[in-house]
C-alpha cells in the first residue's frame, strides 16, 4: 500500500508540475468562436484551465464580476454563466454569408476583397465552412485570423467550422479558431450548429451526431442552421465532372442526419468542399429547377479564393459566396438573382465582386 | 510495466499523433517513431548487449524518460503538438525510449495487478485535462520502476497455459479500444472510456469475479473483445470502457511468459493503425454500417 500511496503523491506532483504556474486556454468567446447572443439566450464563457478546479484569480474574479454570473467545472474546462439575456422582439430581417475554400496565401487579395465586401454588405453573420488556408504555416493561419477579427471588430460575428484541409494544419486551427470545432451559437433568430464532418474523413462520428440531436431537441424557439464542410449528398445522376476529386459527401449518419433535419424542420444545410454550386432537396436531387420547394435545402456553394471545378451539371463556374436572408427565422433567399428580374433562380451563389443591387436590396 | 507503457505510452503517442495529424516530414518527425522501432529491436539488443541493461543504466535512462515526458507534457499542455517542431518530438523519443529501456532490464513479471490497473485508470482519466498527461504516467512508471519503488508481482509458478489467439486479442484491443478516440476526436471525452477501462481490468482482478472470470473460454476474449469494436456507442461509454477492461484483463493474464513484448505491443499497434484507416475510409462498401452502430 505505502509504495502505491508514494507513486500517487508523485503523480499528484506530476500533474502541479505541468500545471503550475495557473493559466487558461480561451476557448470562447475568440476568433470564429463567439458567445451566443439572441435576446433570450443563456450566454458562455468557456476556458480550459491548466489544472482541475482552479482558475488564476484574475479571471476568476473578472468572471464573478457580472451579477448572476456561476462556474460550473468538467475536471479542468471551466464553463462561466451569464446571466440569460433578456427575451426583446427581433428585428425582421436577418442576414447570413456563408462562405468556405477560402484562398491560399498566392490569392490573399481574394480574401482580402471579400473582408472589404462583407465591410459593405454587413451582414449579422459570416459563417466559414471550412478549407480556410491551404497553407500549414503560423504565419498563414494567423493571417487568415486576422482577416476575422476585422469583421468582428467591426461588429459582425464570425463562425469558423474545421474542413479537411484543416487536418493538415490541426494544431495550428486549433490554436488559432478553439479546440473544440463542434459548437453551437445563438445569435439572431438562428442556432448556428457548426458540426467536423472531416472528423476521420468525410463523416460524422456518433458522439458528434448525439450532440447534434441533443441540440435540435432543445432550440428553444429558433431556427436551426447548420454548417458542415462536406456536402450532405453526393452528386448522384447530377454528377458531371469531378465526382471522385473534391466530389465527396458525407459517409457517416447521413440517413439520420437527414431524418434529423426533417424532424426539426431544418431550413438549410450549408457545406462547401466542391468548389463548385449545387442544392439538394431531402430526396437528394439536384434542384436546378426552382430555387423554393419543401423541406431542407442542402446548399454546397462555390470556393471563395480556391480552384474553381464542375461536379454537378450546374454549369455556372466562379468565386462567390452564399448570402442567405431570413426574414423573422424563415429563409426567404439563399440564391443569387443572375437575371436581375426580382425572382430567385435556382442553385447560384453571389459572384464575388458584390453587385450593387445586392447592398441596395431591401432587407 | 509492460501494460503501463503499451497503454500509457504507446497507446497515448498514437493517440497525440492521430489527433494532431502526423506525417513524415523530415527527420525532425522521425525521431516520434524511435520508440516504436525499440518496440521491436528492443528484445534483440538486451539479449546481444546485457551490460546496457545495469542497475545504474536503467536509473539513469527512466529518469530521463520521466522527465523528457514531464518536460514534454507541460511543453503541449493547453497548446497542441505541431509535429513539424523538433523539442516536442525529442521529448517524445526520449521519455519513451526511457521508459522502454527501464521495461526491457526489468524482470519479467505477472499480468499487471489492481494497482498497475489502477494506476492505468488514473492515467488514461488525465487525459481528460491534456492528452499528453497520459505519456508522463508512463514515465513516471519507468522512473519508479527503475529505482525498485513501484510495487512488482513476481511470476507464479505453474500458472494455466497461454491463450492461443493471443496476437489476434492484442490485435483486437487496439483496434477497439482506438474507437473512443476517433469518436470524440479533439474532445476530451475519451479519456472516460480509457479511466472505465482501467477500472473494469481492476475489477477483474478482484477475489470471487476473478475467479468466476477464469471460467471463460479463451476464443470468448477475442469475440468480445472484436464485438465490442462494433457495439461502441457514445451513451454506454462507461460501461462499453468497462467491459473492454474486464476482457483485456483476462486476455493479459493468459498471455505467455515471459511476455512477448514485440509481438503483442506490435499486434497491438497494428490495430490501432488499422482502426485508424478504417474509420478514415468508411467510403468502402458495408464498412460504415459495421465500424459505427446506427450508421
Amino acid at each position: 500500500m505505502i509504495p502505491w500511496l508514494r507513486a500517487y503523491l508523485l503523480a499528484a506532483l506530476c500533474l502541479l508540475a505541468v500545471g503550475l504556474p495557473l493559466r487558461v486556454r480561451e476557448d470562447r468567446p475568440r476568433t470564429g468562436h463567439p458567445m451566443s447572443t439572441a435576446p433570450g439566450s443563456s450566454p458562455t464563457r468557456e476556458v480550459t484551465s491548466s489544472l482541475p478546479w482552479l482558475l488564476p484569480s484574475a479571471t476568476r474574479q473578472a468572471w464573478l464580476a457580472t451579477p448572476g454570473a456561476t462556474i460550473t467545472w468538467r475536471l479542468n474546462r471551466a464553463t462561466l454563466h451569464l446571466p440569460t439575456l433578456r427575451p426583446l422582439p427581433l428585428a425582421p430581417a436577418f442576414r447570413v454569408v456563408f462562405v468556405a475554400d477560402l484562398a491560399p496565401p498566392d490569392y490573399a487579395v481574394i480574401l482580402e476583397q471579400f473582408i472589404g465586401e462583407m465591410e459593405a454588405l454587413k451582414p449579422d453573420l459570416v459563417l466559414v465552412g471550412g478549407d480556410l488556408t491551404y497553407s500549414e504555416t503560423e504565419a498563414w493561419y494567423a493571417a487568415v485570423a486576422a482577416q476575422f477579427l476585422r469583421l468582428e471588430r467591426q461588429g459582425i460575428p464570425v463562425i469558423v467550422a474545421a474542413g479537411n484541409h484543416e487536418r493538415k494544419g490541426w494544431p495550428l486551427f486549433l490554436r488559432h479558431f478553439g479546440h473544440n470545432p463542434t459548437f453551437r451559437v445563438d445569435i439572431g433568430p438562428l442556432a448556428v450548429l457548426t458540426l467536423d464532418s472531416a472528423h476521420g474523413r468525410d463523416q460524422l462520428t456518433p458522439s458528434q451526431f448525439d450532440w447534434l440531436r441533443d441540440n435540435l431537441n432543445h432550440l428553444e424557439g429558433r431556427t436551426p442552421l447548420i454548417q458542415i464542410h462536406h456536402p450532405i449528398f453526393p452528386p448522384g445522376t447530377a454528377l458531371k465532372g469531378e465526382g471522385d476529386g473534391s466530389g465527396g459527401s458525407l459517409m457517416g449518419f447521413q440517413q439520420a442526419f437527414l431524418r434529423l433535419c426533417r424532424e426539426h424542420r431544418v431550413p438549410a444545410v450549408l457545406s462547401g468542399h466542391w468548389h463548385s454550386d449545387a442544392v439538394f432537396d431531402g430526396a437528394g436531387q439536384l434542384r436546378d429547377d426552382v430555387a423554393e420547394f419543401p423541406g431542407t435545402k442542402f446548399i454546397v456553394t462555390t470556393a471563395l479564393g480556391n480552384e474553381l471545378r464542375q461536379v454537378t451539371r450546374w454549369p455556372h463556374a466562379y468565386h462567390g459566396y452564399r448570402v442567405l436572408d431570413f426574414d423573422r427565422g424563415r429563409l426567404v433567399r439563399y440564391t443569387y438573382d443572375e437575371a436581375g428580374n426580382g425572382q430567385p433562380g435556382p442553385i447560384a451563389s453571389t459572384p464575388l465582386g458584390l453587385p450593387n443591387a445586392l447592398v441596395r436590396a431591401s432587407r | 510495466m509492460i501494460a503501463i507503457w503499451i497503454f500509457l505510452y504507446l497507446e497515448g503517442l498514437c493517440r497525440l499523433l492521430a489527433m494532431n495529424g502526423f506525417t513524415i516530414r523530415g527527420a525532425v518527425t522521425c525521431l516520434v517513431l524511435l520508440p516504436i522501432l525499440a518496440l521491436f529491436i528492443g528484445g534483440t539488443v538486451r539479449r546481444r548487449l546485457p551490460a546496457l541493461f545495469g542497475a545504474n543504466v536503467l536509473r539513469v535512462a527512466g529518469t530521463l524518460g520521466f522527465a523528457a515526458l514531464l518536460l514534454l507534457s507541460r511543453h503541449l499542455h493547453l497548446a497542441g503538438w505541431d509535429v513539424r517542431d523538433a523539442w516536442p518530438n525529442l521529448l517524445v523519443a526520449t521519455g519513451g525510449l526511457g521508459s522502454f529501456w527501464v521495461l526491457l532490464g526489468s524482470a519479467e513479471e505477472a499480468s499487471p495487478s489492481v494497482g498497475h490497473w489502477l494506476w492505468i485508470a488514473f492515467w488514461l482519466l488525465t487525459g481528460f485535462m491534456d492528452p499528453a498527461l497520459p505519456l508522463v504516467g508512463a514515465g513516471l512508471a519507468g522512473f519508479l520502476t527503475a529505482w525498485g519503488l513501484l510495487p512488482r508481482q513476481p511470476v507464479p509458478g505453474g500458472g494455466r497455459p497461454a491463450m492461443r489467439q493471443l496476437s489476434l486479442t492484442f490485435f483486437l484491443v487496439g483496434l477497439t479500444f482506438s474507437k473512443a478516440g476517433w469518436d470524440f476526436g479533439p474532445r476530451p471525452d475519451w479519456a472516460f472510456a480509457g479511466a472505465a477501462l482501467g477500472l473494469g481490468a481492476a475489477l477483474a482482478q478482484l477475489g470471487p469475479l476473478h475467479r468466476l472470470l477464469a471460467r471463460i473460454p479463451d476464443l470468448a476474449l477475442p469475440l468480445g473483445i472484436g464485438l465490442l469494436a462494433i457495439l461502441y456507442t457514445p451513451g454506454l461509454l462507461l460501461p462499453w470502457g468497462a467491459l473492454l477492461g474486464v476482457l483485456v484483463a483476462l486476455a493479459w493474464a493468459r498471455a505467455s511468459r515471459p511476455f512477448a513484448t514485440a509481438r503483442l505491443g506490435g499486434a497491438l499497434l497494428l490495430g490501432m493503425v488499422v482502426s485508424f484507416a478504417l474509420h478514415s475510409n468508411l467510403g468502402l462498401p458495408g464498412l460504415r454500417h459495421l465500424l459505427w452502430l446506427g450508421n
